[in-house]
């Protein structure tokens, strides 16, 4: 299963999907690299699942292309970490990237004809 | 807990990730297992369980790094090899000046006295160019400049004379390749405006061309017409920086008492320029002119051909040649000659470039110094070119090194070039700083005021000289330490002893060279300045005929409008009694021109009883001054035959005169001059007696012939013409310093008369001294530079003396071991300094012989051919070549042989 699951994800990742599930998780608020691959894989119940040789390399691209900035944070009691936000640029293409991904699924459903109930 | 850190590195070791990138990775990815592994741990699995699942996230090998590969923050720059073969030509060339400073910074003395020794070289040769290019090489700012040309009256004493107004409309009609000509003449006036004082200013009075000749126009209102300066009214053009000039126009001045209307406002750069012309000519020299007024000269004196008052200046009609113009002058040279052949028999109009006539005689000096700048600059880079020598002779076995570790030969001498090129840029910074000081201290040491000395600053022109001289610089310096690196058998440097005699020759034949260089450039330089100290030391040996100690000068001009001429001669008498009263004084004369001030004016006569002079014949003139008669006295004058002017030549008695003896030889040659009688071309009524001949005094400079010369007594001049003004010159001989009579002057001038004001209150040897401030100057820098010429010289002798010592302790030693004695050594060293103070010599005497040839107009009295002044500089040579070995072969005699034969 997993390995089906990761050629699924490596296409996804060319697609531009997995951008989309890391903008959106990051919108709500700063997260590190282990809690985005824990959210991930929770609330997609298990169908998802990044490994440590994708996640990090798509989060460097992503701070590269200045769509997310990526921080050393200290707390008390706590080795620091690197937590991650969406910069206004990276908002701006969230928006976008939801708008096309609404049309998408949208246009899915209707070729493949799941009706209402 | 296993330590993530070992298991993430690996896999981003292909990546050329920089030190810190790296570990901020693996702390990342570190951290991300530990939670993993924690929570693995919690959720109930083994610790080896945990690690293995955790690191399970790694799927293939080098999944990461290929992941990460295309990411720029993977992309760091290739670690440097120092010497590396050369890929990219600008960024290997930052890294190769980056690598120089590094290399720079180890050596901090050296680098700092390499770029204070080239900027002082590079600043001079800035601030001199800055001058140069100021002055002689930027066209005049007016339109088109190159069409001006000045006119003058050529005599076979005084190349640039006035002309006369007849002369002047002469040209105007028969001289068609001028569009225009115009007339001027450069004048002193008090300046007063309301009731407030008045101010001694230059002002120009000039006929209705004269701004349209220049090509300019006022800034606010306008210039008079035609109609306007021949109707007589004065009307006035004010300079922009008079005070007041804002609100002028439509106001009244009064110049010399006399009132003006102001009509116009001219810019100050034309205030500046205007007071460049005329710098030939006698009279009035200015700083910057203040008023224009149209010619007030009366009509019989502007139509007699003889009265010799203007100067002329000429726009050539566009598409006219210089020489067009000058072939028709020579056709009214011949017109002049069939026309008037008793007047013209000597003298005749000529031209010459304005831009030439305003700065040409300042060229000879700058260019002069501009010269010894640069061989000043070529010694300062072959004594830092010596100094990598030798340092790059140290660093042979870096390079070999470096060879060994991949740096490649061209890599290696472009890195040394770069080491030059960084000194040379550091040293072009600081010299550009260098510059602005050295320009102000030249400009405030230069004894006269330049002509346009408002553009002398240092701007683009400059930095852009400065940047070539830099890059020429750095190449230069450069050049044979990359030569000599260029010759190095890197390989062999590792296994041979590098203190064989073989590994330093090249060093000690390219020092040598550069020392020799540098000698015989010193020596052209040290000729150069000993001929001009030798030149400068004749003229003040030059006997001026007049004796300038103790004597205190100031200069009272009563206006026309101040009193009648009558009332002015008695004021100035009135002046002179009551000088003659102060304690102290011994004498008190007075003259119109103050010798080696002013030139006086040049007067046409004719002696009677003799037929008028035949073509080709001179007419007699002479410098025509009148004068109080204690001015023989004050000034010692001697006399030489007859008697000298007194109280007894009054109005009512015969007109008399007194000559010098070059008068009396050009005009009267074999007669008997006493008792002669003559009249002048303006005053035909007026027979002078001529009653004494007195001594030569080189009114026009030290350097100069004394010009015929005739003295008249005050009392009997005639009314002078309006243009002229009423002024006299007093000269005071006191038996103490004269400056402590000026207080008592100036009180004795304010009891006599409260509004006349002291103009050029100073002592005689003052003006004497000014009178030789350019070649005093020229000789000061030229000196200056010369020694520091020399100092680098003898120091570049005396550093590779040193070093070829230091190379060759071990030969020395052996030659100590086997018997050498002490004055052996020294001979051996000093010899080998004579050796090359000797080449030096030999190629620097031959150079200076040309060189200097070229000086002879910068000074009177300068000659290439001073056999004095190449001995004194050769012993010279002799004696510091000396100096500088004797230090360097004392360290050898002081060599232990087995100490010597012990190293290494």
């Amino acid at each position: 299963m997993t390995d089906i699951n990761t050629r699924a994800l490596d296409r996804e990742l060319k697609r531009g999907s997995a951008e989309l599930l890391i903008l959106s998780l990051l919108d709500a608020r700063p997260r590190h690299g282990y809690e985005l691959s824990k959210l991930i894989q929770t609330r997609s119940g298990g169908q998802l699942t990044f490994h440590i040789d994708s996640l990090y390399p798509l989060l460097y691209r992503l701070e590269e292309r200045g769509w997310i900035k990526g921080s050393w944070i200290e707390k008390p009691e706590e080795r620091r970490r690197r937590y991650y936000k969406v910069t206004a640029e990276g908002r701006r293409v969230l928006a976008q990237q939801r708008k096309t991904w609404a049309a998408f699924v949208e246009a899915v459903r209707r070729v493949t004809g799941v009706e209402h109930a | 807990m296993p330590d993530w850190a070992e298991h993430v590195r690996p896999r981003l070791s292909p990546l050329r990730l920089s030190p810190p990138r790296e570990a901020e990775i693996v702390e990342e990815i570190s951290q991300h297992f530990e939670d993993r592994w924690r929570e693995l741990v919690a959720s109930g699995a083994s610790e080896d369980e945990a690690t293995k699942l955790a690191l399970a996230e790694f799927r293939d090998g080098d999944l990461l790094a290929r992941r990460l590969a295309p990411l720029r923050q993977a992309q760091a720059p290739e670690r440097i090899t120092p010497g590396a073969p050369a890929r990219r030509l600008f960024a290997d060339l930052w890294q190769d000046l980056r690598y120089a400073a590094r290399t720079l910074r180890k050596r901090p003395t050296f680098a700092l006295a390499a770029i204070l020794t080239l900027a002082i070289g590079i600043g001079s040769n800035a601030a001199i160019f800055t001058i140069v290019s100021a002055i002689l090489l930027r066209p005049l700012p007016l339109p088109h400049s190159e069409q001006l040309q000045a006119l003058y009256s050529r005599f076979p004493d005084a190349p640039y004379f006035d002309l006369s107004g007849p002369e002047l409309a002469d040209i105007r009609s028969r001289v068609d390749a001028y569009s225009a000509v115009a007339g001027y003449g450069i004048f002193k006036r008090n300046l007063s405006r309301g009731q407030g004082a008045a101010e001694r200013v230059s002002m120009m009075e000039v006929t209705s061309e004269f701004f349209g000749v220049l090509g300019i126009v006022p800034v606010r209102g306008r210039m008079f017409t035609e109609e306007e300066a021949r109707s007589g009214a004065c009307l006035a053009v004010l300079s922009e920086n008079a005070s007041g000039a804002g609100d002028a126009i439509g106001s009244t001045i009064r110049l010399d008492d006399v009132p003006c209307e102001v009509i116009g406002v001219m810019s100050k750069d034309v205030a500046l320029v205007s007071a460049g012309l005329n710098p030939q000519g006698g009279g009035v020299r200015a700083d910057r002119i203040t008023v224009w007024t149209p010619l007030s000269v009366a009509k019989d004196l502007l139509n007699n051909r003889g009265a010799h008052l203007m100067l002329g200046v000429a726009r050539l009609r566009s598409g006219a040649s210089a020489a067009l113009a000058e072939a028709q002058l020579q056709a009214l040279r011949e017109y002049w000659s069939a026309t008037f052949p008793a007047h013209y028999t000597e003298h005749f109009a000529v031209s010459r470039p304005l831009q030439e006539d305003i700065v040409g005689n300042h060229r000879d000096a700058w260019f002069l110094l501009g010269g010894a700048v640069v061989f000043v600059l070529l010694i300062v880079c072959a004594n830092i070119a010596a100094l990598l020598v030798s340092n790059g002779e140290a660093r042979r076995r870096e390079f070999a090194v470096r060879h060994a570790l991949g740096a490649n030969r061209q890599r290696l001498i472009r890195q040394l070039a770069s080491e030059a090129m960084l000194l040379a840029i550091a040293a072009g910074l600081i010299g550009v700083v260098l510059a602005k000081w050295l320009l102000t201290g030249l400009l405030s040491l230069y004894p006269q005021r330049l002509p346009m000395s408002h553009a002398i600053t240092i701007d683009s022109t400059t930095v852009l000289y400065t940047c070539a001289v830099v890059l020429l610089v750095g190449m230069a310096v450069g050049l044979v330490p990359a030569l000599q690196a260029a010759g190095i058998r890197l390989q062999d440097t590792l296994r041979t002893d590098s203190r064989t005699a073989n590994s330093s020759r090249r060093a000690v034949v390219a020092r040598s060279v550069l020392v020799v260089a540098q000698l015989a450039v010193s020596v052209m330089l040290l000729v150069g300045a000993l001929l001009l100290i030798r030149g400068y030391e004749r003229l003040q040996q030059a006997d001026l005929g007049l004796q300038p100690d103790r004597v205190l000068t100031f200069e009272i001009v009563i206006p026309r409008a101040h009193q009648e001429d009558a009332a002015a001669k008695r004021t100035l008498e009135t002046i002179k009694d009551r000088l003659a009263g102060l304690p102290g004084v011994e004498s008190v004369g007075g003259t119109w021109a103050l010798p080696l001030a002013s030139a006086g004016s040049n007067w046409g006569f004719s002696i009677e009883g003799r037929p008028a002079p035949a073509q080709g014949e001179s007419q007699a003139n002479a410098t025509s001054l009148i004068v109080m008669p204690g001015v023989f006295k004050t000034l010692r004058i001697p006399l030489k035959r007859g008697r000298l002017l007194d109280e007894r030549d009054i109005a009512e008695r015969p007109f008399v005169a007194v000559i010098n003896e070059t008068a009396a030889r050009l005009y009267w040659t074999d007669d008997d001059p006493i008792g002669s009688t003559f009249r002048f071309g303006f005053r035909p009524r007026d027979v002078i007696y001529v009653v004494g001949v007195v001594g030569d005094v080189r009114s026009l400079g030290p350097g100069e012939p004394a010009p015929p010369t005739v003295y008249l007594p005050l009392a009997q001049s005639p009314a002078l013409p309006a243009y002229m003004g009423r002024f006299m010159t007093f000269v005071v001989r006191t038996s103490a310093n004269p400056v402590d009579l000026a207080t008592s002057a100036r009180t004795v001038v304010a009891s006599v008369d409260a509004g006349l004001p002291l103009v050029d209150l100073r002592p005689m040897a003052d003006v004497v001294s000014a009178a030789s401030g350019q070649p005093r100057f020229t000789t000061l820098v030229m000196s200056v530079f010369a020694g520091a010429a020399f100092f680098l010289a003898a120091l570049g002798l005396y550093g590779i003396l040193a070093y070829s010592v230091e190379q060759r302790i071990r030969e020395i030693g052996v030659r100590v071991a086997l018997g050498a004695s002490r004055g052996e050594v020294l001979r051996l060293v000093i010899g080998d300094g004579m050796r090359l103070a000797l080449i030096g010599a030999m190629v620097g005497v031959p150079a200076a012989l040309v060189v200097t040839r070229l000086m002879g107009g910068v000074l009177p009295g300068v000659t290439g051919a001073d056999p004095v002044a190449y001995v004194v500089v050769v012993a010279l040579l002799a004696a510091s070549a000396f100096v500088a070995s004797y230090l360097p072969a004392r360290r050898a005699t002081s060599v232990d042989p087995i100490v010597a034969l012990r190293e290494e």
